[in-house]
């Protein structure tokens, strides 16, 4: 008889408990896992892996002895089993010594012990050799009791071990080995089939899952850190002392850390207080040695701060001793804070520890206490105390906690220190800087009072003079005064001006709007208006202008100002009898302007600065020229907006000589053929292919880009269809082939082209390469469209004039991707545009050939072309397309020059062949409305012969599409009963008598019968016959009327071609 | 028979031509010095009654040139008038430490200098 607790744990309700506690341990294990700030789950999940396999080992032995299962059950749950115990141990001694590291080899190596030991056994099992199945179970109990003794030594052996939950996971192998095993043989029949033992093996087992259970809740690894509260200690908690055995706190210490925080809050040294602190720990504890290592210098090493206490070894000094912040950190058990403190071993044979205390500072047979000092978030050095012979006693730890307090003070204190510090240094760099610019204001306010007053005084005072004198003095005097008066007022506006345009300038309220501006035109003025000065200033000028004219984009006033400002200070600069000359060069893409004066130069040191707002060469009471300082700077800042550059150099012989150099071009869109389209289209792609090259000389800051298209109708030909910085005759004119040059060869390749110095690159060379005069480095990226190549990007001329980077590269590489989108989209907008544009021309060519024939006209043959399809039974949709077909078939004549519709004697070859293109070209008209194919043909085919002698196609007999033979029936019937240019006019029945003469030959016989009968009953019919006539006879009128306008036209008109 | 001699010196030529219209037409002879070498050359050697000098010019300033004259014995006695766009307290004070008689900023009314100028003249005289 089964008891009760046998009965839980046998059968099928045994099934159930089994699997009922494997799930439970599962689901807490995951929410520990879920929940915790765990530290390893992977540990953990190690331990629940043992468990599970201890259980299927047992229950599946157990389960096989009731039911005699077949022998790999128990196999397979063996192997389990045998894996599960290998984890067991590996965490068991992992997470128990707490120095993973160190031991991690040695578990291995008894995992692969009991691995390959209980594989050998296994061997027997299978053989069924009873002897090898007993020994094998007694290995399985062995190693079932090893995690207890693990747990035990591990106890022994590490201070850290986490001892309640190591003991519930010890306690689950056990029992759960020991079910295993009377199980085991049980089965084996070594005990006797008495229930006692079905019941024991019951409790124990149960007690195993018990147990594996509470190691799941409690178990190693799966701990809680609060880090709110103080740093973990597994030694001791650090505020043991504060709580505990404040009755322990002796007099001297507290008095020793008031003395601290004084000394920490007045300011005194660092150093001097680490030594004291070193000392009083020491002293407080009792310990023979304390270091302190503390990192102060950010290299990252903690190196030796303080020390007390005697060194064993005295020839090593610890000053030399370090330690990097990156190895503490490795060394600490708590790999991830190293806030713990913790205690070395007294055989440490790990070298890495050694690391953690200079040589000589260990003691035999003795352990030596880490303790960091810690503080948000970071450990910034840790004292190392010696000599314990097994955990410290809380009172020391508490003592080393509140020293460690005291240095982080410290800490905090020097940080602080610094911060201010740095504050302090960029105050300093601040003061100094406004000091600069201060002087630099004085300096500009006492010139510019001074070059304010000079001319007010003239004025004044001949002001006055001429008041006092009005009525006596001469007219020649008078007007002497006045020229004074006139130029010191000049004199005056122009600094006002000046310094007007500067702070504009400053303030960035000035806008550069750019121009086309005559540059030579600019210059010969400017020289103009400034005679009077060069006049004063008794010098020469010069102006040496090239003999084209130079057009530029620019300003228009700031360039003006530009040059005035630079001859009136070359005329300032250049002594009596001098000479200023202004020369004006053209370059390849660049416009130089060079003012040179034959005065005393510029002091070489001065050559950069005379461009600084306010900057004088000579500031000075003493010296010999006025002027604001501003001159130049404007002159700088004008030149800067036109992207050009400016410098002055001294010529050797005298003199000074300020050159500027403008760019000349800015962006060109290449204008394509003209296309009929309406002009704001063309604006509209023009705006946005600016907008690209702008974008892409922009990203990379090139003075040089364009973008290249594969030409449209030859593929062969690389176009530029937008360019910044080239020449509009070179954008509008230069069709690359593909693989020429270098923006051909990577429209070939498909590969980008990186020169990031064309002089150094020898495979280039500048030798074959004259495109790319002035220019150092450049790069050349493809367009890909999927794998088509569509284009070429290219930049060069960085506007630093450095070279450009791979970055750049880069950069162009992915714009180019954003580009061809946007040419896919700019076309695709362009074809809509021009389809929409050619539905246009097709609607109007309807509209124009109604009002040609007259709507009443049409509408009459139409209905004789229907009548004819009825005749001949054509469908419904036929007629329909016959009835639309009608109104438009011969809309391609409207695009034939007038002269040859219209000509008087016989059509010529030419003419002819001319005529014949009407129906090709009303074909191409209509195509973009997307009509019916039917009648698309019938346009098309409306000239096509029976007889295959037809035009455009020369279609024979039913290739031509009904519809279309009827058409062209009835529009020869029309064409002859109208009064042609050349021929008389046929009556009805003449023309009758020459369709029915033409069936077979140009006509279906088939239609001319349907045609034939359609006249007849439409002439029959009084009503339509009237309508026909009187339709003819309109015809006729306005046929005759066009024909006499025509002849009243001049000669001229007729050969004028109509627009096609 | 002129009223007296007086020496202008200024690097604005407009500023001696004025002077020169002005004390010309109340009867003074007028010499005219471009800067202060010239001027201290030609007082040496025309011996005004007086000197109007301006400050900022070429070469040697006007601080300078009067600190000159006052050394030089054959001049120490000419009264120097300082005509000068420095307008500031610190370069009045600079002006009457190298000795200067009077000092007039600029911008000047002719009028007022002539009338000084007399009063000086008859000061002196």
């Amino acid at each position: 008889m089964r008891t009760g607790v046998e009965a839980i744990f046998t059968g099928e309700a045994g099934a159930t408990t089994y699997l009922l506690s494997l799930a439970a341990v599962l689901v807490v294990y995951l929410c520990r896992i879920a929940f915790s700030d765990h530290r390893n789950w992977y540990g953990s999940f190690r331990v629940l892996c043992a468990g599970f396999a201890l259980l299927l080992v047992s229950r599946s032995i157990h389960v096989t002895a009731f039911y005699n299962h077949l022998l790999w059950v128990p196999l397979l749950s063996l192997l389990s089993g045998l894996a599960g115990l290998y984890c067991l141990f590996v965490s068991v001694f992992a997470q128990g010594q707490g120095e993973e590291k160190s031991l991690r080899g040695r578990v291995l190596l008894a995992g692969g012990l009991v691995g390959a030991i209980c594989g050998g056994t296994l061997f027997l099992v299978i053989s069924k050799n009873l002897a090898a199945g007993v020994i094998l179970h007694l290995f399985i109990a062995v190693a079932g009791f090893m995690p207890a003794g693990m747990f035990v030594a591990s106890l022994w052996w590490s201070s850290k071990a986490p001892r309640r939950g190591m003991l519930f996971t010890g306690m689950a192998g056990f029992f759960l080995v020991a079910a295993t095993g009377i199980s085991t043989f049980r089965h084996l029949g070594l005990v006797g089939p008495e229930p006692f033992w079905m019941q024991l093996f019951s409790l124990v087992d149960l007690a195993g899952v018990f147990f594996l259970l509470v190691s799941s809740l409690f178990g190693p690894d799966v701990h809680r850190t609060d880090r709110n509260k103080e740093i973990p200690i597994r030694i001791e908690p650090r505020n043991a002392t504060v709580s505990g055995s404040s009755g322990s706190y002796d007099p001297g210490s507290v008095e020793r850390m008031a003395t601290l925080n004084y000394r920490i809050a007045s300011d005194e040294a660092p150093q001097e207080i680490y030594d004291d602190i070193v000392r009083y720990l020491a002293d407080e504890i009792g310990a023979e040695a304390v270091l302190l290592m503390m990192a102060r210098s950010g290299d990252g090493f903690f190196k030796v701060e303080s020390f007390a206490g005697e060194m064993t070894d005295k020839d090593i000094s610890p000053s030399t001793f370090r330690i990097t912040r990156e190895v503490f950190l490795h060394l600490c058990p708590d790999e991830h804070s190293g806030e713990e403190p913790f205690l070395i071993p007294r055989d440490t044979t790990d070298d890495a520890l050694g690391e953690l205390v200079p040589s000589g500072f260990e003691r035999e047979g003795k352990q030596i206490l880490i303790y960091p000092v810690a503080g948000s978030g970071s450990v910034h050095g840790f004292f190392t105390v010696g000599y314990f012979d097994g955990k410290p006693p809380d009172t020391v730890c508490g003592s080393i906690n509140r020293y460690a307090n005291c240095l982080m003070l410290v800490v905090q204190r020097e940080r602080l220190r610094e911060r201010l510090l740095d504050k302090e240094k960029t105050l300093v760099i601040c003061k100094e800087e406004l000091n600069s610019v201060n002087e630099l204001k004085s300096n500009f306010l006492s010139i510019i009072s001074h070059e304010l007053r000079t001319p007010l005084t003239s004025v004044k005072a001949y002001t006055e003079t001429l008041l006092d004198n009005v009525a006596t003095i001469r007219p020649e005097t008078l007007r002497d005064f006045l020229k004074v008066m006139d130029e010191e007022n000049e004199r005056l506006i122009r600094l006002i001006d000046n310094i007007l345009n500067y702070s504009c300038m400053e303030m960035g309220n000035l806008k550069v709007e750019r121009t086309s501006c005559d540059l030579s035109e600019m210059i010969e003025e400017v020289h103009k208006s400034l005679q009077n000065t060069f006049l004063r200033g008794k010098v020469n000028s010069d102006l040496r202008l090239p003999k084209n004219h130079i057009m530029i984009e620019a300003d228009r006033e700031l360039i003006r100002q530009l040059m005035v400002n630079l001859m009136n200070n070359a005329v300032k600069f250049t002594p009596t009898m001098g000479r200023v000359t202004i020369t004006l060069e053209e370059e390849a893409s660049a416009v130089r302007i060079v003012v040179q004066d034959t005065g005393k130069g510029i002091p070489e040191d001065q050559l950069e600065k005379i461009f600084e707002r306010f900057h004088q060469v000579d500031t000075s009471d003493t010296r010999e020229h006025g002027g604001s300082g501003l001159g130049l700077a404007i002159c700088k800042t004008i030149v800067e907006w036109h992207d050009g550059k400016i410098w002055v150099e001294n010529v050797k012989e005298a003199g000074a000589r300020f050159v500027v150099l403008l760019p000349r071009k800015d962006i060109v869109v290449r204008q394509a053929p003209a296309t009929g389209f309406i002009g704001s289209i063309r604006f509209e792609k023009e705006r946005y292919l600016t907008l690209l090259v702008e974008m892409l000389a922009e990203f990379v800051q090139a003075r040089k880009a364009s973008i290249m298209q594969i030409d449209e109708d030859d593929e062969q030909y690389l176009r530029i269809i937008a360019a910044k910085g080239l020449d509009p005759e070179f954008v509008q004119n230069t069709k690359l082939e593909v693989g020429e040059r270098f923006a051909g060869r990577v429209a070939q390749t498909g590969e980008s082209l990186h020169v990031s110095n064309i002089e150094k690159d020898v495979e280039i060379g500048r030798a074959n390469n004259t495109a790319y005069y002035g220019t150092t480095s450049f790069i050349s990226v493809p367009l890909k469209d999927g794998n088509e190549i569509i284009g070429v990007l290219n930049v060069s001329d960085h506007v630093d004039g450095r070279e450009f980077s791979n970055a750049d590269r880069e950069l162009i590489e992915s714009l180019g991707v954003i580009i061809v989108g946007m040419l896919k989209k700019l076309d695709a907008y362009m074809k809509i545009t021009s389809n929409f544009e050619k539905l246009k021309a097709a609607m109007q060519g309807i509209l124009d050939i109604r009002e040609a024939w007259g709507s009443r006209n049409l509408f009459n043959y139409t209905q004789l072309a229907l009548e004819t399809g009825r005749k001949l039974s054509l469908d419904e949709p036929s007629l329909t397309a016959l009835r639309l077909g009608m109104n438009i078939y011969d809309l391609g004549m409207m695009k034939v020059p007038r002269n040859i519709r219209m000509k008087k004697e016989e059509l010529d070859e030419k003419d002819w062949d001319k005529l014949k293109q009407h129906t090709n070209k009303g074909y191409s008209l209509i195509s973009p409305m997307g009509l019916e194919d039917r009648i698309m043909r019938m346009v098309r085919s409306h000239h096509e012969n029976f007889d295959g002698s037809g035009y455009p196609d020369g279609l024979v007999g039913v290739e031509i599409p009904t519809e279309a033979r009827i058409v062209n029936v009835v529009d020869s019937f029309r064409a002859l009963i109208m009064p042609g240019p050349y021929r008389r006019r046929f009556t009805i029945e003449e023309a009758r008598n020459e369709v029915l003469r033409n069936a077979g030959t140009k006509f279906d016989p088939k239609v001319v019968g349907a045609f034939l009968k359609a006249l007849d009953e439409m002439k029959a019919s009084e009503h339509r016959c009237e309508l026909v006539l009187e339709a003819l006879d309109q015809e006729y009128e306005a046929v005759t009327a066009s024909e006499q306008y025509d002849e009243q036209a001049s000669g001229e008109e007729l050969v004028k071609e109509e627009p096609v | 028979m002129t009223k007296g001699k007086i020496l202008v010196v200024d690097d604005e030529i407009n500023i001696t031509q004025i002077l020169e219209f002005s004390l010309g037409a109340e009867g003074y002879e007028v010499v005219t010095a471009r800067n202060g070498e010239e001027a201290i050359d030609k007082a040496r050697r025309e011996q005004p009654d007086l000197i109007v000098l301006d400050i900022m010019m070429p070469k040697i300033d006007g601080y300078e040139a009067c600190r000159i004259l006052k050394s030089n014995p054959l001049t120490k006695a000419i009264p120097v008038v300082l005509l000068t766009a420095k307008g500031r307290d610190i370069d009045k004070r600079l002006g009457y430490e190298v000795g200067a008689t009077d000092y007039i900023v600029k911008p000047f009314s002719p009028n007022k200098l002539v009338d000084r100028i007399q009063k000086l003249l008859s000061c002196t005289k």
